[in-house]
């Protein structure tokens, strides 16, 4: 078995071992530019690599430079027999030959360098460099939002989403989660602990429930501490700083939101109180839908669809105004029908958990709504 | 009340839109997929993302008289390496093989630096693998009309009504697109291109000229399947070949479970919905290429199949071969151990050892394959004698017994 190009590579080599003394330096490439002997080896991800002219035989740049300056995939150990060097190209100025490879070099992957330098014998010598770009790591993670991100919410509220930007180290979120008051005390028995906290696959994304046992009338809990939050009041959650993230490289940075509270809301949403703006047939205006209520954050993004009175669902972007009043839906492509349907499934929820069908806090033996989603036909302008 | 449609759209409604022929401006390839060369040397590859088919121009002359059977052990790990990344940083799409020179050709996708960029390897006849430098080639390039979004994606099931793994729910946030350019065929200076179309995630057959000209016709294709007792309109053909049977040029193309379908050349028009007529089925699998070749003197298919061994069908055979329909058969899905399949003349099943996960055929006596080695787990890029398609470095049989050769060799003497 032969392969072209590592065969002449490797046939040399291997003669070389026998006539020559085969010296391996090993580089770990520092941040700024490394330059080792001869050798001028990459520190980012597009940069070229080279090596002094002087060092190179006279006959190197007429001919083939790979046969004195390659690269591979690996480590000096395992370099380079049964290897094919990466893919490139070569070029060279008055002082130097140049390599850069035809794909970037990638971060977190060791590479040797293998080259044949003439010696003052004027012989030549083999030489390995070996390098790898550290991964690009971020020093910090941080939170980027929190859910709902309005300034006011209502005294009953369920649930709050917190994102962050990595993935951060589970089973111990109330170590640096709290909720607190006015007076800087913290409560902590807001919310609800569970043994599994309640993460998205990606662990960026922390759902936090306050304890319906607080929130619901009459219950023990509501009765011995009262309602974490109270109307007319200012509270902040707050996320101290020095969580780790999941992989131990980075901690948080410390974040707090300021919320005013309203009145609790136990009435069921009604789609009748919402006031819709048509957009344009034949345009890419969104359409509007002003709430009656803040919803769930998430819930807004997958429960409320439009389709096409053909039945096909109309693809495009959600996007939410601060206070979360406004639901705004900008299509893919221009609105073509003289009509749209809007859906709204039944189970999307307020805030405060109450959806179509029932309220979360409702007296035993209330009337649940049998529906499962409300349709409008929406007229374009 | 559901709104979400349940009967597909008639592509006639869509008519030509977004298609164009472009020549001179800079190349924007992002996915290397299908391949297929045209009988002269040009090369086309399926770009799933942008929705096109690009055709390079590979017109070397010198023809190889002797064609060298290439063996190369872990071509993934030799690819990579040339690629400068690791083994588990590319996946290899699809093969071909040039026609005048007989190089070996594979499309990758190379992940580094979490984006995948797209690469087209060069396995020459002297045994050393090359980057082919795309930039430095003529190409053209032709828009695919009707083509589906990038937004949808599968619908997550698990093993009839088990629950999901990991790697069933994983199908969730694979594309409809990724489909949507399963086969190209070169074919009298017309490419042929099956996938699936539009967002309505239709079977599609679409047909252009070459060289491009903004012209194609696209197709949609129903078929009796009858492992899954349905009509199916989504799932594409996922390989085919034309063949002359009846006495006329039809398409004889394998979908996923695995029936085989033929479809007249004449059928294939711009908005028109057809149905293929279903004459046999494999059984239960999915089948990855569709090579002619002659055995014999006759002319044959190898089916390869990513789930069974290959199947050899006889063209002759699919001759006066009759049509079915749901009519044919009792209701409910029909599974390998059953009455009903293998169906219809699809030939036999072949020894095959280790699994090919691509294949041509490299000159008029070998196969060359892409093969899972099945002791090492390895990818080897395997020459295969179009006779008996096999390697023998994995089995151990009489023959292989130093008693057996030396009783053999004095019995000849």
């Amino acid at each position: 078995m032969t392969y072209a190009r590592s065969t002449s590579m490797v046939g040399m080599a291997n003669a070389m071992s026998t006539l020559l003394f085969i010296l391996i330096l090993s580089v770990v490439a520092p941040l700024a530019e490394a330059q080792k002997g001869s050798v001028s080896l990459p520190t980012t991800e597009s940069q070229t690599l080279s090596i002094a002219l002087n060092r190179l035989p006279k006959d190197a740049i007429s001919g083939d430079i790979a046969d004195y300056l390659s690269v591979f995939v690996g480590t000096k150990d395992t370099c380079c027999e049964q290897s094919n060097p990466i893919a490139g190209r070569y070029h060279h100025d008055d002082t130097r030959a140049y390599f850069t490879p035809y794909f970037e070099f990638v971060r977190g992957q060791s590479y040797v360098v293998e080259t044949k330098e003439i010696t003052s014998e004027q012989g030549l010598q083999a030489h390995l460099y070996e390098f790898k770009l550290t991964a690009a790591v971020p020093k910090t993670a941080k939170v980027t939002q929190i859910q709902p991100s309005s300034s006011r919410i209502p005294e009953n509220t369920l649930r709050f989403y917190l994102y962050f930007t990595q993935a951060m180290k589970p089973n111990v979120a109330f170590n640096y989660i709290k909720l607190v008051n006015a007076a800087g005390e913290e409560d902590n028995a807001a919310f609800m602990k569970f043994k599994q906290e309640l993460w998205s696959a990606d662990r960026k994304r922390l759902t936090l429930l306050m304890d319906p046992g607080r929130i619901k009338r009459g219950v023990e809990t509501n009765l011995e501490l009262g309602p974490a939050l109270e109307s007319g009041k200012k509270y902040k959650i707050v996320v101290k700083a020095g969580w780790p993230t999941a992989s131990g490289n980075q901690t948080l940075l410390g974040f707090s939101h300021s919320y005013q509270i309203s009145n609790a809301l136990r009435t069921l949403p009604d789609v009748k109180k919402w006031t819709i703006t048509a957009p344009k047939r034949g345009s890419l205006q969104p359409l509007r839908i002003q709430l009656d209520r803040l919803f769930d954050y998430q819930l807004l993004h997958s429960k409320i669809a439009l389709y096409t009175p053909d039945g096909d669902k109309i693809s495009g972007q959600i996007d939410l105004d601060e206070e979360h009043q406004t639901w705004q839906f900008t299509p893919e492509r221009q609105w073509h029908t003289k009509q749209v349907m809007l859906s709204v499934d039944a189970k999307l929820e307020d805030v405060a958990g109450n959806n179509f069908k029932d309220v979360m806090d409702h007296p035993v033996g209330d009337k649940i709504h049998q529906i499962d989603s409300i349709e409008r036909s929406i007229l374009l302008k | 009340m559901d709104f979400r449609k349940t009967l597909p759209l008639t592509l006639a409604l869509l008519g030509a839109v977004g298609s164009s022929a472009s020549i001179g401006k800079a190349l924007d390839l992002k996915f290397a997929g299908a391949l297929e060369f045209s009988d002269q040397g040009t090369l086309f590859v399926g770009d799933n993302i942008n929705g096109a088919i690009y055709a390079f121009e590979i017109n070397n002359k010198t023809a190889v008289n002797d064609v060298h059977p290439i063996k190369i052990d872990d071509i993934d790990v030799r690819i990579a390496n040339l690629l400068g990344v690791g083994k588990n940083a590319i996946e290899i799409n699809d093969m071909a093989v040039h026609p005048v020179t007989h190089d070996v050709y594979i499309s990758v996708s190379r992940i580094g630096n979490q984006i995948a960029k797209p690469a087209i390897i060069k396995v020459a006849q002297d045994d050393s693998i090359q980057l082919v430098d795309l930039n430095k080639l003529k190409f053209s390039e032709q828009k695919l009309a009707n083509y589906p979004d990038q937004t949808t994606n599968f619908q997550v099931r698990g093993l009839m009504g088990m629950p999901p793994t990991a790697k069933d729910i994983a199908k969730g946030d694979v594309k409809l697109s990724s489909l949507a350019i399963m086969d190209i065929l070169y074919h009298d200076h017309q490419l042929y291109v099956s996938g699936v179309a539009y967002d309505n995630f239709l079977s599609t057959l679409r047909k252009m000229p070459y060289p491009f000209t903004g012209t194609q016709n696209t197709t949609s294709v129903e078929m009796y399947h009858i492992a899954h007792d349905q009509y199916e309109t989504r799932a594409p053909i996922r390989s085919m070949s034309i063949q002359k049977v009846d006495g006329v040029d039809q398409m004889v193309a394998a979908y996923t479970c695995s029936p085989i379908v033929l479809i007249p050349l004449t059928d294939i028009k711009d908005g028109a919905k057809i149905a293929a007529h279903t004459i046999g089925d494999m059984g239960n699998g999915q089948p990855i290429d569709m090579i002619p070749y002659t055995f014999k003197g006759k002319k044959m298919l190898f089916v390869t199949n990513n789930s069974r061994s290959p199947q050899v069908i006889p063209v002759d055979g699919l001759n006066n071969a009759r049509t079915v329909t749901d009519k044919d058969f009792a209701r409910g899905p029909k599974m390998d151990l059953g009455p009903v399949l293998p169906y219809g003349p699809v030939g036999e099943m072949v020894m095959f050892e280790g699994v090919s996960m691509h294949m041509d055929l490299l000159s008029d006596k070998y196969f060359v394959s892409i093969t899972r080695d099945t002791q090492t787990g390895g990818l080897n890029l395997d020459s295969n004698p179009t006779f008996f398609p096999n390697r023998v470095h994995n089995l151990v049989a009489e023959y292989d017994f130093p008693q057996y050769q030396q009783e053999h060799k004095k019995q000849a003497e």
